[in-house]
């Protein structure tokens, strides 16, 4: 059984080493809109893109659109991430017996 | 080329946690593929720009920031969940005497019977 | 673990720069790289700095564990307030309801500093009751 898994894990690794042989030889050229304001080309994978660095600061307010993403436009995923925190806190506390 | 190092950090993980014989080990491992997933949608979404996504004056041809934002997320949970694993590893320390594998499974049936 | 003198000394003199950094990534968190989750860590990694040159019984005389754990379920709490308030005042949940200032200033976008500051303290105190409740030595 564990000559199998090594077998796949070999193979796998194998063809990672060819996908890194194959992408230093092979150069890919892509084309993206170089200027996002006179550009209207809104296609995926861009779309997101261009919408937030064309209304993003507007709209939140903050520079860092990072932050106005994860604290205005998905603010409820940030609601959930802490509350997975004070449930892992509280695990630890119970696991290493709290004084 | 990077997607080729993600893929070797995801085996190396992958591979870490099934057939390493130390628990300790076996929790470096899943710190090793969460951060490798961490790596892969980074990266992903770092290819259709070429700045970083803070709009100051001038700034025109942005990286996707959707991706970076919900890695955030995924960076602290993979800390809670490396702090609980920790956490019964040092009950298993304290129970059985013991963080090897081989020696728990031996331990654990000679306990059943 | 065997106290090294040259560790304690710098640790005492490094630390307030330290949480000092940590709170200037977390105010600047809408203007710069930075923000809640980040400045917290680096919170948390000054105490967890304490911790391993002092010994966790030192540290907790200094941040006591009762503080540390009001801190960080005050911020949560405070975290579902402002969220409710949404709701109550007219705006979605979660919905942005303090005035937008100036762009490029510290004192704009409203809503987004104080989450900042509430997630900041929070994750800072609940990786350090963390590493409290693992480094204990008995």
């Amino acid at each position: 059984m564990k000559r199998i898994l090594l077998l796949c894990l070999t193979c796998l690794l194998l063809a990672a080493l060819a996908v890194l042989v194959l992408d230093a030889v092979v150069p890919l050229f892509r084309s993206r809109p170089a200027n996002t304001e006179s550009a209207g080309n809104w296609g995926a994978p861009y779309q997101l893109r261009e919408y937030f660095s064309l209304h993003g600061v507007a709209e939140s307010g903050a520079l860092n659109l990072v932050a106005a993403i994860y604290l205005g436009y998905r603010a409820f995923d940030t609601l959930g991430e802490t509350i997975v925190l004070v449930i892992s806190v509280a695990g630890v506390l119970l696991f290493t017996g709290a004084r | 080329m990077a997607g080729a190092i993600i893929l070797i950090l995801i085996l190396t993980g992958i591979a870490g946690v099934v057939l390493v014989d130390n628990l300790i080990k076996k929790v470096m491992s899943l710190v090793i593929l969460n951060s490798a997933i961490v790596i892969l949608f980074v990266w992903s979404g770092s290819l259709t720009g070429s700045e970083a996504p803070i709009m100051l004056a001038g700034a025109r041809d942005i990286v996707d920031p959707l991706p970076q934002a919900i890695m955030l997320t995924d960076i602290v949970i993979g800390i809670c969940v490396t702090a609980v694993a920790l956490a019964i590893v040092l009950r298993i320390y304290e129970r059985w005497g013991t963080v090897s594998r081989r020696k728990l499974e031996k331990l654990m049936n000679e306990n059943d019977d | 673990m065997k106290e090294s003198k040259i560790v304690v000394l710098v640790s005492r003199k490094l630390v307030p720069y330290i949480l000092l950094f940590g709170l200037y990534l977390i105010s600047y968190g809408h203007l710069s790289p930075g923000g809640g989750f980040q400045g917290g860590a680096v919170l948390s990694s000054a105490m967890l700095l304490l911790c391993l040159s002092r010994g966790v019984a030192a540290t907790r005389r200094l941040f006591r564990y009762r503080a540390v754990s009001a801190v960080e379920i005050t911020a949560f709490a405070l975290f579902l307030a402002m969220a409710a308030a949404g709701t109550a005042l007219g705006v979605s949940f979660l919905g942005n309801f303090l005035p937008l200032g100036r762009i490029g200033e510290v004192p704009s976008s409203g809503f987004i500093l104080f989450l900042n500051l509430i997630i900041g303290l929070e994750v800072g105190a609940g990786i350090t009751l963390i590493c409290y409740s693992l480094l204990q030595e008995e």
